[in-house]
Formats: structure tokens, C-alpha cells, sequence
């Protein structure tokens, strides 16, 4: 495979970006003052009688790894997406499948059981096929003229319906209105490592999935006619896509609520990096996926320090200017 | 009687119609004509005070168009765009209706008067027995005559139709150039762009060639319309022969 | 053919539901009073005065209010941008006047009621000129306006959570707006609504015919004596009005300016003579329904009623999508 210069700068300059995020969001804002000899410290020789290391393996370590995997995962989401519906505004929270699985989730945990006694997983995951199937079946996404925006309407349209849904039954079933809205709009305070042990093993297959189609999918953007006549299970190909999408969205969602526009903004950001090509734009999307996300989180825990600010809000705040941008600019038919 | 003062319409950089001065003469069909986007279309709708001058001004009985009231001013010249939106499930009776617009009070009532010319523009238009249908239930050359219709309730002096013929069928086309001289007879300037040269010859009084923004030549079409004419405006290699029916000049290009 | 020939029999018809959900509003609620208490109380006060008189009535004169303000504003901004995902809430106009009026309860809770009115007003305002600036740059389809629209709603209401979330102290007074509620309000806010739509309608109605000569393209309605850009801002001026005031009186309520202008049209045409009217009264009678059925649901639970217009209106949104091949 051909590499370019740019390439090798893109991929020189995002682990070094990683690097960086890593270390500042291990210690910005923190009740207790932080520094990095104190990462140094939890990292070579850890010592648990130092309250800041504590801090460091109880909340922070745990906190920004669980995000950054959140982050890869809705970013790859995203790519999936926007590759297999060759719509570039397409995206987990667009779509609907964020909220979807938020929907499921709030339903299960309230007690109305749709499905039964299942795994919070396994509810947000029911969720995020019955909400995305919904939307591509209600934005025509298979009719002949499939038009892109309509797919989106069809998305937004849903997902005001679940997120009515989902704030009707949680003020129903207690008066917590104001959790409500924190949860609603995914929040990355309160993560332990449980949370984290629940979240890794879901990731890794969804990537793992995500890397194996990535081939396909650069062939897959030539048009079906030629994926085909080049030996492409088209098929096979979706649906390992879908697969894919569903487990990366639906375990981040299970962990820390619906956390938007990440897999709209990331995806786009990559493509100016390493161009249409799946391969690399797998893993950049995921790496920028992360670093965006530990900003993000760093930014939501700051701004209005010491209250913490869901991330979700930031991602929103950051990513409607970016869809409106997306909107005006792109000549789609 | 309108005219144009040193007219100058732009659209950004590109100049559509530059330093124009043009007298239209009243009670007369004025057929403007030139090949495409020779600012003909630009120049009706600048008359219609819809393209607002960059430079110069467009006079109407000596005052600045500027210096009418927006209804005073539809009250005196009417307008039949090119484009026709109808609006969904309007009746042809409604639409003739919104030609009384200029004159009516402020709750959109119509008076006996307003209705009694409404009904008169649609017979004279023979659109009375469509008054209750919808327009786009209509044919072509039904909806173009409703659309007339709805021009001549506005009745006003000065009538400027865009293009009217274009979607029409020849014996329709015939049908409205007839409509055009009857506005006439009763005393009304029509000012027309039409794309048909021999038309344009057979139907009006006085031509108006354009091209580049500017007026090439104007007059009656017998003077005007000559072999040199079709060369130089449209590079069109013709021969100018007498009409046999209406003994105005023609062309047949070879 | 859609012009229909008994508007009066339907006008009558739609004020007699009003009329009829609005009493019924009365019997619905937290505590189970009979109808002999509850007429009683009316005329001559007594035990359930506070519920009946102070709580009760007030609520249904501020959702027949609000959800008029709301779809006449739907029908005025349909009228005037021609596209029929076109409302205050899709436009970003409600989300404006909400995240203003949240901002300044979080800063000073205790602000008067004309304050909160001014601040709601001056917000949805600029979240309109925002929207029309894009616009008028733009030039965008219809569905792509409406994208945009919802784009910027889905920002300013994400500043609202924003601003309720780092700000937990005050969010008891926010929250009552935020929501979508008619919950906690009283007889302070009814002049207001009801104030407004006695200077609008009748100058909506003035609007009417213009509107409708409007339908047949801008350079038609200038040679017939309508200048195009002077009635689209007075239209859009008149709509964002409507509609912040609403937002002040009950915060966000979705869907209602996208849903009573198109059922209105599917009943009674599309002239705004007969619009204008019937959009108020189906915005009236929604949001009427909406609130009661968020009182008696679950009694004593509210639920906001913004939320149970979002679950009736998101599926009509889907359908409109639906039907609108031309795009």
C-alpha cells in the first residue's frame, strides 16, 4: 500500500496527540491537585497510601481509558456508517441508535421489561437495531431515489420520539428529572473500572469486525456493481457492518449514556487526513475518536469546575456547528 | 407612457443591461426580442420594478417608478411572469380573484365591482366554466388563459407578459397573440417578449431588438426586420419574405 | 378537490372540542373532586377555591393560549418560507427564546415577568436572524432549511442543558421552563398570552389575503402590488413573536407549530383566511389534550407536556417525509 508523505505526518502526529491527551486529562481538574509526577509515580511505582495516586487508579485511570474506548467506538461507528450508506452525515446519534439504545435501556431499568429480564447490554443493543432499522426503513433508505437527507430527517424525527419516550417513562417512574437529563445526555462522571470491564470485551470485537470489512468497504465505495464483479459478498459485508455498528454504539451507550456527534465529526476530520481509504481510516478515525473525546471530557469536567458538565453536552456544543456546516456544504442530490 | 433613463442592471459583477435609454410608446404591443440572455427578460422585469436598477431609473408617465406606492403602482402595470407557481388546489376563480389585490381593502374582501371584473376577465378569456376547478386540474393553454385572466383583473394601462407562449401548442399560442390585440384595441400598452421572430413580426407594433444588454434597433417590424438584422442579432442566415396572410415581414432560414 | 365548502360547520365543529377538553380539563388532576364541588367552586368559591380557581383554571386559559400562539406562529412561518417542515420549534426560534429566558432565570432568578418576556423575545429573535442569514447565504431545499433548523435547536437546547446542569441550584425555577410544562404557572401569565394574540390575530388576519397572493411567486405578488420582502419580514416577525412569548409562558413545546398548520390545511384548504383561525384553535385544542393527559396519566406525576406533544408529533413529522416526494 502506497503511503504518502501527508499520511506518514497523520500518522506521526495523531499518537503524539494521544500521548498528550492522555497525560493532561490524567490530571486536569481535580478537587485534589494533581501533577504529572504523580502519573510517573502511579505508573512505575504505584504506592497506595498516596491519596493522589489513589485518585489517579480509582477514578481518573479508569474514567479517561473507559472514554477513549467510547470514543474509538462511536468514531469507527461512524465510519462504518457513513461508508456503508455513502451519506456523510450519517452517524449513531443522527441515525437514531444512540438514543434508541438509550430508550431501551431507560425502559429496562425502570422495569418494563420489553424483552424480558436481559443485560442492560443486550437491551441497549435491541434497542439500537429496532431505533436504526426503524430510520432506514422510514427515511427510504431503500428506495430507488434514496435520498440522503431524508434519512436524516427520518433519524431526527426518531430520535425526538425516543428521547420523549425515554424522559416520559423516567418521570413516571420517579421524580428524578434532573438525573434525567444528565444521563440523557451521557455523562463520563462515575466511571469505575466495572464499568470498563464491561465495556472492553463488546469494543474489541466490534473493531475487530470493523478492521476485518474495512477491505470491503473500499471496495464497496466503487458502487455495488463493481464490488460485486469483484468477488464481494455485498451481503455479508452489511451485515458484518451492522453488526459492527451495533455493538460498538450500544456497549458505549450502556456505559455512559448517548453521547453525540463524535461519530459525525470524527470520521470527516480522518478522511481530510488519510483520504476514502477504510483501512487507515479505521484506525485513524478511532484515534482521533478518543483524543477528541478526552478533550471533550477534560473540557466538560473544567468549564464549569467543580460541577461536572456531561460530556455529552460538549460533544453537542462542539458537533451542531459541524452538522450545519456538513448541511450548507455538501451538494447532495 | 414608460421609459428607461440611463438604465443599468447588474447581477454581482456581470452587467445584464447597460446605460439603456428606451421610450415604449402607449397603446401599442411592444415585442421585445433578441436571442438568449440578451436581457430582455432582465429589462421587462426591471419595467415591472421587480430588478431594481443599479443605475438609471425606469420613468412611468415622467415620474420615477420609485416615487409610486406599491399598490398605486399595481394599479398601472400588471406582470405575467415566465415561471407560473400555482399554488396547490387553488381554484381558477381564486386566482383570478388575486388580480383584484391592488384595489381591495385590507381583509382580502372583494367589493361588487371587483367581482363583476373578475367575471368579466374570465369570460373574456372563456374561463368562466373552469371558475370552480383547481388550476392544475386544467390543460396548458386552459391555465395560460386562467393566468390572463388574472392579469386582466388587475386592469391595468401597462400589461407585460414574459414569455407567454412558451409551453404552449401553436393553435393556443395563436389564441393568446389574438387575446394580446384585443387588450389592445381597448386601449391598453402590452409589452411581450417572445421568442418567435415571426410572431413577434405578425402580432405587434413596434419592435424592440436586443442584444448584449442593449438595443440594437427599434421600430415598426417592417423596418426593422431585415436579412442584416437576423445576421448581425442572432447570426441567423435568413431570407426576410412577405407574411401571405397578415403582409408582415418573415423569416425563413436556411 | 381540497377547498371545502363548509369551513363554518368545521369552525364550529373545533371550538366545540376546545370548548369541551378544556372543560374536561377541569375534572382532571392530583385530587379527585366531584363535578357539583367543582361547579360550586366556581361560581361561589369555597373548599377547592386554590385547585379549581388558582390552579386548574388558569392552566387551561395558558395551554388554549399558548397552543394558539404556537400554531398560528407554524402557519405564518409556513406561510411565508413555503416549506412544510417549517415551524418555530424546527427553526430553532423556540429553542432561541428558551435557552435567553433559562439564562436568565439561572442568573437572576427572580426576575419579573415583562423581563422574562423581553429576554425570551430578544432570543428567539436572533436564533431567527441566525437562521435566515443561513438561509438567505444558502438558498437551501426545503429539507435541507429544515436540517439546518433543527441543527441549531439541537445547539441551543443542548446550552439550555448546559446551563440547568452546571447550575443545580437553580434549576427548580429553570426547570418549571425548560420542560415544557404548564406546571406551577398562575394567573400572572395569562394576560400575557392571551394580551399578545389580541394585538395578533387580527393583524394576521390582515396578513391573509397578502399571504396567499404571496403563493403565486415573488415577482407575481410585486406587479400586484405586494412587496415581497416587507410582508416576509412582518410575517416572520409576527411568527417569532408568537412563539417566544409562548416559550416564556411554557417553555419548549415541540411539534405543535409544525402539526396544527398541517392539519389545518388538510381541513380547511389553503387559504390563511380560514388558516389563521383554525391553526390557533388546533394549537389550542392540542396542547389542551396534551396537558391534560399529562396531569391525569399518572396522577400526582406530571409529566411535561412538551414531551407528550414530541411523541404525537414525531411520528406525523415521519409521515410528512413521507408524502413529500417532490424533493
Amino acid at each position: 500500500m502506497f503511503l504518502s508523505t501527508r499520511h506518514y505526518i497523520a500518522l506521526l502526529i495523531v499518537p503524539i496527540l494521544l500521548v498528550l491527551t492522555f497525560s493532561y486529562s490524567l490530571i486536569a481538574w481535580s478537587s485534589f491537585s494533581l501533577n504529572f509526577s504523580h502519573v510517573y509515580a502511579y505508573l512505575f511505582h504505584f504506592d497506595d497510601t498516596s491519596i493522589e495516586q489513589q485518585i489517579l487508579a480509582t477514578t481518573r485511570v479508569p474514567r479517561l481509558l473507559t472514554g477513549m474506548l467510547i470514543g474509538t467506538n462511536l468514531a469507527v461507528a461512524g465510519v462504518l456508517m457513513q461508508g456503508l450508506t455513502r451519506n456523510p452525515l450519517a452517524s449513531p446519534s443522527v441515525l437514531g441508535i444512540n438514543s434508541g439504545a438509550a430508550c431501551f435501556i431507560a425502559l429496562s431499568s425502570i422495569g418494563i421489561h420489553i424483552l424480558g429480564d436481559v443485560s442492560t447490554l443486550l437491551a441497549a443493543a435491541v434497542g439500537g437495531v429496532v431505533s436504526g432499522g426503524l430510520v432506514i426503513l422510514l427515511g427510504g433508505f431503500f428506495s430507488d431515489r434514496a435520498n440522503p437527507l431524508k434519512l436524516v430527517l427520518a433519524g431526527i424525527a426518531i430520535n425526538a420520539l425516543l428521547i420523549g419516550v425515554t424522559r416520559a417513562a423516567v418521570i413516571l417512574a420517579d421524580e428524578r428529572a434532573y438525573s434525567v437529563i444528565t444521563w440523557l445526555s451521557g455523562s463520563l462522571a462515575n466511571i469505575d473500572w466495572q464499568d470498563w470491564q464491561s465495556l472492553w470485551p463488546t469494543s474489541l470485537l466490534g473493531l475487530l469486525i470493523a478492521f476485518y470489512v474495512a477491505k470491503n468497504l473500499n471496495l464497496l465505495a466503487l458502487g455495488n456493481d463493481i464490488a460485486v464483479s469483484l468477488g464481494i459478498n455485498i451481503r455479508l459485508t452489511r451485515f458484518l457492518s451492522c453488526i459492527a455498528i451495533v455493538l460498538l454504539t450500544a456497549s458505549s451507550v450502556a456505559v455512559v449514556g448517548p453521547i453525540g456527534f463524535i461519530g459525525l465529526i470524527v470520521p470527516h476530520i480522518a478522511r481530510r487526513l488519510v483520504n476514502n481509504n477504510f483501512l487507515l481510516l479505521i484506525p485513524v478515525s478511532a484515534l482521533i475518536g478518543s483524543c477528541l473525546i478526552a478533550w471533550a471530557d477534560s473540557l466538560a469536567r473544567g468549564i464549569a469546575f467543580p460541577a461536572e458538565t456531561p460530556v455529552g453536552v460538549i460533544t453537542a456544543l462542539i458537533g451542531t456547528p459541524f452538522f450545519v456546516y456538513l448541511t450548507i456544504r455538501n451538494k447532495m442530490s | 407612457m414608460i421609459s428607461t433613463e440611463n438604465l443599468t442592471i447588474a447581477y454581482g459583477d456581470k452587467v445584464i443591461i447597460n446605460d439603456l435609454n428606451l421610450t415604449l410608446q402607449k397603446g401599442k404591443i411592444t415585442a421585445l426580442i433578441g436571442p438568449n440572455g440578451c436581457g430582455k427578460s432582465t429589462l421587462l422585469k426591471a419595467l415591472a420594478r421587480i430588478n431594481k436598477a443599479n443605475a438609471g431609473q425606469v420613468l412611468l408617465n415622467n415620474q420615477p417608478l420609485s416615487s409610486y406606492a406599491d399598490k398605486q403602482l399595481a394599479q398601472q402595470m400588471s406582470l405575467l411572469p415566465q415561471i407560473l407557481i400555482t399554488p396547490e388546489g387553488i381554484t381558477v376563480q381564486r386566482l383570478v380573484e388575486y388580480g383584484r389585490s391592488p384595489y381591495i381593502s385590507h381583509w382580502g374582501k372583494l367589493g361588487d365591482q371587483d367581482k363583476n371584473i373578475v367575471n368579466a376577465a374570465m369570460q373574456e378569456t372563456q374561463v368562466s366554466e373552469f371558475a370552480t376547478q383547481a388550476v392544475e386540474s386544467l390543460s396548458g393553454g386552459q391555465r395560460q388563459r386562467a393566468w390572463i385572466a388574472m392579469i386582466l383583473a388587475q386592469d391595468t394601462d401597462i400589461i407585460m407578459l414574459d414569455e407567454p407562449t412558451t409551453y404552449l401548442d401553436l393553435s393556443h399560442q395563436i389564441e393568446l397573440m389574438k387575446l394580446m390585440q384585443a387588450m389592445k384595441n381597448k386601449g391598453k400598452t402590452v409589452i411581450v417578449v417572445l421568442h418567435d421572430l415571426n410572431q413577434a413580426c405578425r402580432y405587434s407594433d413596434h419592435l424592440v431588438v436586443m442584444k448584449e444588454g442593449a438595443v440594437i434597433a427599434e421600430g415598426e417590424p417592417e423596418e426593422v426586420f431585415t436579412e442584416q438584422l437576423l445576421r448581425d442579432v442572432f447570426s441567423l442566415e435568413a431570407k426576410v419574405i412577405k407574411d401571405p396572410i397578415a403582409d408582415t415581414p418573415m423569416c425563413v432560414a436556411y | 378537490m381540497k377547498t371545502m365548502k363548509l369551513p363554518s360547520l368545521y369552525f364550529f365543529i373545533l371550538s366545540s372540542l376546545v370548548l369541551l377538553f378544556a372543560i374536561t380539563s377541569l375534572f382532571v388532576g392530583a385530587s379527585d373532586i366531584s363535578m357539583a364541588d367543582i361547579i360550586h367552586t366556581l361560581f361561589e368559591r369555597g373548599e377547592y377555591d386554590f385547585i379549581i380557581n388558582q390552579y386548574r383554571l388558569p392552566r387551561i386559559f395558558l395551554a388554549l393560549g399558548v397552543g394558539a400562539g404556537l400554531g398560528l406562529s407554524g402557519a405564518l412561518i409556513q406561510g411565508v418560507i413555503r416549506n412544510p417542515l417549517a415551524s418555530p420549534d424546527l427553526m430553532g426560534i423556540s429553542a432561541g427564546a428558551g435557552l435567553a429566558a433559562t439564562t436568565l432565570l439561572v442568573f437572576y432568578a427572580a426576575a419579573p415577568v415583562y423581563l422574562l418576556l423581553l429576554t425570551a423575545l430578544s432570543g428567539g429573535l436572533i436564533a431567527a436572524a441566525i437562521i435566515l442569514f443561513i438561509a438567505y447565504k444558502t438558498r437551501p431545499t426545503p429539507m435541507r432549511l429544515a436540517l439546518i433548523g433543527i441543527a441549531i435547536s439541537t445547539f441551543l437546547s443542548s446550552g439550555i442543558d448546559f446551563l440547568m446542569i452546571v447550575n443545580p441550584i437553580e434549576i427548580n425555577t429553570a426547570m418549571v421552563w425548560l420542560t415544557g410544562s404548564l406546571w406551577g404557572r398562575n394567573w400572572t401569565q395569562v394576560p400575557l398570552i392571551w394580551g399578545t394574540l389580541a394585538v395578533i390575530i387580527p393583524f394576521a388576519f390582515w396578513l391573509a389575503w397578502r399571504l396567499d397572493v404571496m403563493g403565486l411567486g415573488e415577482d407575481c405578488a410585486t406587479s400586484l402590488g405586494i412587496r415581497p420582502s416587507k410582508l416576509q419580514l412582518m410575517a416572520l416577525l409576527t411568527a417569532v413573536i408568537l412563539a417566544s412569548i409562548s416559550v416564556a409562558v411554557a417553555g419548549t413545546i415541540a411539534f405543535i407549530g409544525l402539526l396544527a398548520p398541517h392539519l389545518a390545511r388538510m381541513l380547511f384548504g389553503h387559504h390563511h383566511k380560514y388558516l389563521i383561525p383554525s391553526s390557533a384553535l388546533l394549537g389550542g385544542l392540542m396542547l389542551i389534550i396534551a396537558d391534560t393527559l399529562a396531569r391525569g396519566l399518572q396522577p400526582p406525576l406530571e409529566l411535561p407536556a412538551g414531551v407528550l406533544t414530541s411523541l404525537i408529533g414525531a411520528p406525523y413529522f415521519i409521515f410528512l417525509l413521507q408524502r413529500y416526494k417532490a424533493w
